[in-house]
């Protein structure tokens, strides 16, 4: 792989096709007569070929000849070296088994034997070499690479003149040779075929000039070449005469019918009898070459000289070998044409069927027209350019620089310094690869075309590919993409290029529908394509690394970009995404085949097909096709009833929404279907609408709106009606022409949808979503404008739904955590319910118009209101909590934020309690809850610990005592079943509790106060810490530190509170 | 239980201050041992709930005010896991299966047949059944209603069920016709007046017959609302005067602003701006047949008397399509929407008769 052919297989190689395709027109001009060469019976044909030598005779022999001059030079291709050159990948066999039976038989005529042997030689040699060492080789082997018709015939001519002599002498030779070269001079500038080959021979008659002294020794034998020629030219003419006549029937009969008979020994399946030889045509074929045994074949030599004696030709006096040796080439030579023929009719047989009309053999259209070359493609230029660009980037990495000449690496130097300055020339950042010393990969190593079906990006990948010199190999849904299959095909890809075959081109891997492909398979190709540290990492692995990397250009192709497998190949691959094909070029294009295809139509209709498909190359053709099949015309009805282009789209949302506000542009009313018909009214021919007799201007009114409408019924025809109604609903205000009639209809519609909606969601009834398009239409009609307007999307409808489920959480928040008493009496406890009766004037009951003072400062009805506000909060779970806003400053808020709930946006403000009001509620709220607590944890106690009550009871009756006391409410709630047990330590220590209230009474008239105005209960305190002791030794117990240093630092305990 | 609205809701069936001829058969029914299926309906601040409770109570003692909240876990045919408050005593079980939307079959049928299918232990001096009361019934589900009448002919042995609804019209017949209705209607102006002063009185506070009935006209004959808005009016003065402001719930004021501006001015432009309102308010759970019937109540005032039908008649059948739609906003607009066309047109009449 690493060196590259010389610039002249270079050139070959680039334009293989083109020059195939040359070679294929030229063997069009004499395919007739070959075929009718073929039909001749070999005898014929055999002594037309030995006494014809003016040009005129032998055209029906030389024509296979010929189409083999075009290679490089006309007397360096051998008639048996011509399969090889027809039957390009598997010839080689071909050409051997033609060559074997010669070599057994004609050993004794080494000269022939190693023409046929040898033809990779004379084909592919330098043609300046060959000219200048031809004499040599003639010499010596008397006419290696010689053994063109003409020197055949020189052959022949030799034997002529010496006489059945049986080596002919080096000179002799030489100039026979020259002679030949004399004639077939002559023959190609008569034949005119081209400019190229003639420059060899201009070179070989000046060696001419030299030997002429030679020459005129021999002036005899030219009068009797003279004669012969004469002969042969009487000859020609009656065979002229065969052939015409022969001609009608090769042509009436059909091509199958053509190959068998003529070819009994070539069949289309293992022959049932004999030895063979399989052959494989590039397209796939195999044929079985039935082979000869040498007896058979020495017989049919012997009949073929005997019949050749029989005519005058034998008079020519030629030696039985050379007979036998141009029998055999006669032989292998008709091989190989049917053997082309065959292929050629495989490849294209439309070529041939074209002309004959024969309808039932013609491929698909869309085969035949596939773009061959690069001028051909259809799809944006500026795309193909790209896509080039970066095929040619791999040029370095693939064909290498080595034995590049002067003027190709200037040129590729020059190519890349364009790319560097061009938009993706940084893509040749130097990645070195092991084993590999300096060869470049374009940093984006793939290709991503994306695009919709029908542009052409299969076709331009491969198209491509072969431009830039590949063998392009296609992995596409079809072949097996598992990741193992993928990896063995990137491999193949990668290390091999095929042996077989004309052009050992690198191969360049094109991967179609890879958007279908598995993930696991994505992701193996990625891990390749930037194989340098997978490869490194996985060393240890059974994998080979330098396997891992790639070398050759991998094209990938995929009609959604975006999904999800796709995703780690999209960061590393150039995305090119194929535009759409310009209408008037494809219609340009649909214009040329249909000329050719001999269908009438005409560029508008064309135009409206492309629309209709829009612009989907593949479905235009198919239709005009399916049209062609049956009629010679196409009129726009049949475009308009073709059921194309009515792909499921994937349109985007925007896309419908747009469609819906906007009036389509008059341009797309050419479709139209009524325009047509007047057109052809014109012609003569009866108008197929009936509707034409009406106002003309009135019903292309009409069908402007009924197009708008099927516009849109086709666009919205499944789209997810509830996001396309919600756009609309966002949307449909900012319209500024809208009536408010017109607002009221279309909002009509849009309830209709909801409705239908929530009863296909409910019943599961499908079918009803089937007239949720017109509602669509409906909304067209109504708001459509010319006028531009920004579409936005629905947000609005989302953000509402999560407020409100936020309020929602907020209530049942509330809701959940209440105390089931007051729970019980919620009916129901909905929000909605909530929001609408309690929660309004909760707001407004729990923030009373206190004093922000110290509670200790409260009067006894201020100080009832506080508890019976606390007992509210704690009732309905609400407490103010300590938050801090976006500046910084701290505010106190209500835990379940009801305010959030119950306040809107531009009311005025209600009026809202102080901080250091919130401040004291919350902590009000908070000891409530802890004393109720406390409360309920110590009658447990009580309860649940009869035995230890006595024990207790000094220390336990205090505590209660201050709850009963502070509290100053009888609305602790104790369950309803422990009301008798808490009586019974409340009777008991009746003094006790006549003593606490004294201290609280006494704390209230006193009010020693500290720094901060808290009243210092330090008394109280050393009172409970000396008289009870043994708290600390109960189960439980609290310290609480508050404040920060030791200055302020003291004991408080939670009955204290 | 400091609002005045729970600390002086009656708790026994005697101490009902109005439909006391109700109460009696109630009464009656809880004495002759068994009762029927109730189901209890009647607009909401009535006293469905208070009556039920009472009932409960007439039936098993204070043992029913003893409530424990619990978590009930259910899991649906599709392996979806829902969790349910309950609100339950030892003797009877109150639940709102519309809480869990969709799937409140699952809740009805599962719940009723664990509650149900144990029988009480000890019969004596207790009822052999137990109560099960399930609320927001007309907010059901058609599927939940019609497992929920297989249910009840089932365990009718060891369950009765209650029922409480709004309005009867949700409820499937069949549900109906099993069930002893009972129709608590909406108390008086009068008798709420009455009400007020007599818990302003239990309070300790005197409250002027004016504001009164104010507050008692104000409440639409909603007693839970007249009371808390009483007592959010002592919070907000006190002491009262007649004619002092009555505090009246945001969004309530927010609403008719809404209809007023629909009023004002009739154009796409205020259309959006309405829209933004109506989105406002349902934010803030203002049920949607709340916002038609204020938007309404608005909107009848500015217009003439045929208009006036035409205008109920276009609300009334913009509410039927929010109920069988999903979306509220489109259907509240599309009222707007034709209410604007409609009122601009009468506008348009009038101006041209005027010239």
């Amino acid at each position: 792989m690493d060196e590259f052919p010389d610039p002249e297989d270079e050139f070959e190689l680039l334009h293989a096709q083109e020059m195939e395709a040359m070679r294929e027109m030229e063997e069009f001009d004499v395919e007739e007569a070959s075929r009718q060469a073929a039909l001749i019976p070999p005898s014929f044909k055999r002594s037309l070929n030995f006494t014809s030598p003016t040009p005129l005779s032998r055209t029906p022999t030389n024509s296979p000849s010929s189409r083999t001059t075009t290679s490089s030079e006309p007397s360096s291709t051998t008639t048996s070296s011509e399969p090889s050159n027809t039957t390009t990948s598997s010839e080689p066999s071909s050409t051997n088994t033609s060559s074997e039976p010669s070599n057994t038989t004609t050993s004794s005529e080494p000269s022939n034997t190693t023409t046929s042997s040898e033809p990779s030689n004379t084909t592919n040699g330098p043609p300046l070499s060959h000219t200048t060492t031809s004499q040599g080789t003639l010499l010596n082997d008397g006419g290696t690479s010689m053994s063109d018709n003409g020197v055949e015939r020189q052959t022949q001519l030799g034997g002529t003149i010496t006489g059945g002599r049986k080596r002919p002498p080096p000179e002799d030779d030489g100039f026979e040779e020259a002679l030949d070269i004399l004639d077939q001079d002559d023959f190609a500038t008569h034949r005119k075929k081209r400019s190229r080959p003639l420059v060899p021979m201009l070179g070989l008659s000046t060696l001419l000039g030299g030997k002429k002294s030679q020459d005129e020794q021999n002036e005899e034998d030219m009068l009797l070449i003279q004669q012969i020629t004469e002969l042969r030219n009487s000859l020609s003419k009656t065979q002229q005469h065969n052939i015409h006549h022969q001609d009608l029937q090769g042509i009436s009969t059909a091509l199958v019918d053509r190959v068998a008979p003529v070819a009994p020994n070539i069949h289309r399946h293992i022959p049932s009898s004999g030895d063979f030889q399989a052959v494989t045509t590039d397209t796939g074929r195999r044929f079985y070459l039935g082979r000869l045994e040498e007896d058979e074949w020495d017989a049919r030599v012997a009949a073929v000289g005997t019949r050749v004696g029989a005519s005058t030709h034998l008079a020519v006096g030629s030696s039985y070998l050379q007979l036998k040796a141009q029998v055999e080439r006669e032989q292998i030579r008709r091989d190989a044409q049917l053997a082309k023929r065959i292929r050629d009719e495989e490849d294209s047989g439309m070529e041939s069927g074209v002309e004959e009309e024969t309808e039932e053999r013609e491929s698909l259209w869309v085969e035949k027209f596939k773009p061959q070359h690069y001028l051909d493609l259809l799809s944006d230029e500026s795309t193909n350019r790209l896509v080039l660009h970066w095929l040619k980037l791999w040029d370095k990495l693939v064909f290498g620089v080595d034995k590049k000449p002067k003027k190709q690496e200037k040129k590729k130097k020059d190519f890349q310094k364009d790319n560097k300055f061009n938009k993706f020339g940084k893509k040749f950042g130097p990645e070195v690869i092991e084993e590999l010393d300096d060869h470049n990969r374009p940093v984006q190593k793939v290709l991503l075309l994306a695009g919709p079906p029908g542009l052409g990006k299969t076709t331009l990948a491969h198209v491509l590919g072969r431009h830039a010199g590949y063998h392009t190999l296609e992995i596409n849904a079809s072949n097996d993409r598992s990741p193992e299959a993928f990896r063995t095909a990137l491999e193949t890809a990668a290390t091999m290029r095929s042996v077989l075959g004309l052009s050992p081109r690198p191969n360049c891997l094109v991967m179609d529908e890879i958007d279908g492909a598995p993930a696991p398979s994505i992701n193996l190709l990625v891990n390749m394509l930037t194989g340098k540290d997978m490869g490194r990492a996985t060393k240890k692995g059974s994998k080979k690394k330098e396997a891992t990397v790639l070398h050759r250009p991998v094209i990938c192709i995929c009609n959604d970009l975006y999904t999800p497998a796709l995703r780690p190949l999209r960061q590393i691959a150039l995305v090119v995404q194929f535009p759409p094909t310009h209408t008037a070029r494809l219609a340009q294009r649909l214009l040329e085949i249909t000329r050719k295809r001999d269908l009438r139509a005409d560029l508008s209709v064309l135009m409206a097909l492309c629309d209709k498909t829009e612009n989907d190359i593949r479905s235009c053709l198919s239709v005009l096709q399916f049209v062609r099949s049956s009629r010679r015309e196409v009129r726009l009805e049949d475009v308009m009833g073709a059921a194309v282009g009515q792909k499921d789209h994937q349109r985007s949302l925007f896309n419908m929404w747009s469609d819906i506000f906007s009036i389509p542009r008059q341009k797309k009313i050419r479709r139209n279907p009524l325009q047509e018909p007047l057109a052809d009214v014109s012609d003569g021919t009866l108008p197929p609408m009936p509707d034409l007799n009406g106002d003309l201007s009135k019903v292309g009114e009409d069908t402007a709106l009924n197009y708008r409408v099927q516009r849109i019924l086709s666009t919205t025809y499944h789209a997810p009606f509830d996001k396309l109604t919600q756009g609309w609903f966002h949307n449909y205000l900012n319209i500024k022409t809208a009536s408010l009639d017109n607002i009221s209809r279309g909002l009509d519609w849009a309830s209709f949808t909801d409705i239908q909606l929530a009863e296909v969601g409910h019943s599961q009834s499908w079918s009803l979503m089937a007239y949720l398009p017109y509602a669509c239409v409906s909304y067209h009609l109504l708001f459509a404008s010319h006028q531009w307007y920004k579409i936005q999307f629905p947000t609005q409808m989302n953000e509402i739904k999560q407020k409100q489920t936020k309020m929602e959480n907020l209530i049942t928040a509330m809701v959940n955590d209440m105390s089931p008493k007051t729970r019980a009496h919620l009916n129901p406890p909905s929000p909605s319910r909530m929001t609408c009766d309690l929660l309004p004037f909760l707001l407004h009951i729990i923030q009373p118009n206190l004093r922000p003072v110290n509670t200790q400062l409260y009067s006894k009805q201020e100080r009832a209101d506080l508890n019976a506000l606390i007992d509210t909060m704690l009732a309905y779970n609400l407490t103010y909590t300590q938050e801090r806003d976006q500046n910084g400053q701290y505010s106190f808020t209500l835990d379940p934020n009801i305010e959030e709930v119950v306040q809107f946006p531009d009311m005025k403000s209600e009026r809202q309690l102080s901080y250091p009001m919130r401040q004291l509620i919350s902590r009000e709220v908070e000891l409530e809850r802890v004393r109720r607590a406390e409360a309920r944890f110590t009658i447990m106690e009580n309860e649940t610990s009869t035995t230890s009550k006595d024990k207790r009871n000094p220390p336990s009756s205090k505590p209660q005592n201050e709850v009963a006391a502070t509290a100053n409410n009888p609305k602790v709630p104790l369950p309803n079943h422990l009301h008798k047990l808490q009586a019974k330590p409340l009777s008991k220590p009746g003094n006790v509790q006549g003593a606490g209230k004294k201290v609280v009474d006494g704390e209230i008239v006193q009010a020693p106060r500290d720094f901060f105005g808290r009243v210092i209960e330090n008394p109280v305190n050393h009172q409970a810490k000396s008289t009870n002791n043994e708290i600390v030794k109960s189960d439980i117990w609290f310290r609480f530190k508050e404040g920060y240093s030791n200055a302020v630092r003291r004991t408080i305990r939670m009955k204290d509170l | 239980m400091s609002l005045w609205v729970d600390k002086h809701r009656p708790k026994e069936l005697g101490k009902l201050d109005y439909h006391l001829e109700q109460a009696g058969h109630l009464k009656k029914l809880v004495e002759c041992g068994d009762f029927p299926h109730l189901l209890v309906y009647g607009p909401p601040g009535a006293g469905k709930k208070t009556r039920i409770m009472c009932l409960l109570r007439e039936l098993y003692g204070p043992g029913v005010e003893r409530l424990r909240i619990e978590h009930q876990n259910f899991q649906t045919p599709s392996k979806k896991k829902l969790e349910i408050i309950t609100l339950a005593s030892n003797y009877h079980l109150e639940v709102n299966p519309s809480d869990v939307g969709f799937y409140d079959r699952v809740v009805v049928q599962e719940l009723i047949k664990t509650c149900a299918s144990t029988q009480q232990l000890d019969t004596t001096g207790q009822r052999h059944f137990k109560v099960v009361v399930l609320t927001e019934v007309d907010k059901l589900t058609k599927d939940a209603q019609h497992a929920l009448r297989r249910t009840m002919e089932k365990y009718m042995a060891t369950c009765r069920l209650v029922l409480c609804a709004n309005s009867t019209s949700k409820v499937i017949p069949a549900i109906r016709s099993r069930c002893l209705g009972l129709r608590v209607p909406a108390p008086t102006v009068e008798t709420i007046a009455q009400i007020l002063q007599c818990v302003c009185k239990k309070e300790g506070l005197s409250l002027p017959s004016e504001l009164a009935t104010r507050i008692a006209e104000k409440s639409n004959r909603n007693l839970r609302r007249a009371i808390l808005m009483c007592e959010a009016c002592k919070v907000h003065q006190y002491p009262f005067s007649s004619n002092q402001e009555i505090i009246t719930p945001d969004w309530e004021v927010f609403l008719q602003d809404t209809a007023s501006k629909v009023v004002e001015e009739q154009s796409p432009k205020r259309l959006l701006e309405v829209r933004e309102r109506i989105y406002e308010l349902l934010t803030h759970c203002i049920p949607p047949e709340v916002i038609f019937k204020g938007l309404l109540r608005e909107m009848v005032k500015f217009c003439d008397g045929e208009v006036k039908c035409e205008v109920t008649r276009l609300a009334a059948y913009h509410e039927h399509r929010l109920h069988l739609g999903s979306k509220a906003i489109y259907h509240i607009e599309a009222f707007i929407a034709s209410f604007m066309a409609l009122y601009k047109k009468f506008l348009e009449e009038n101006m041209s008769k005027m010239f």
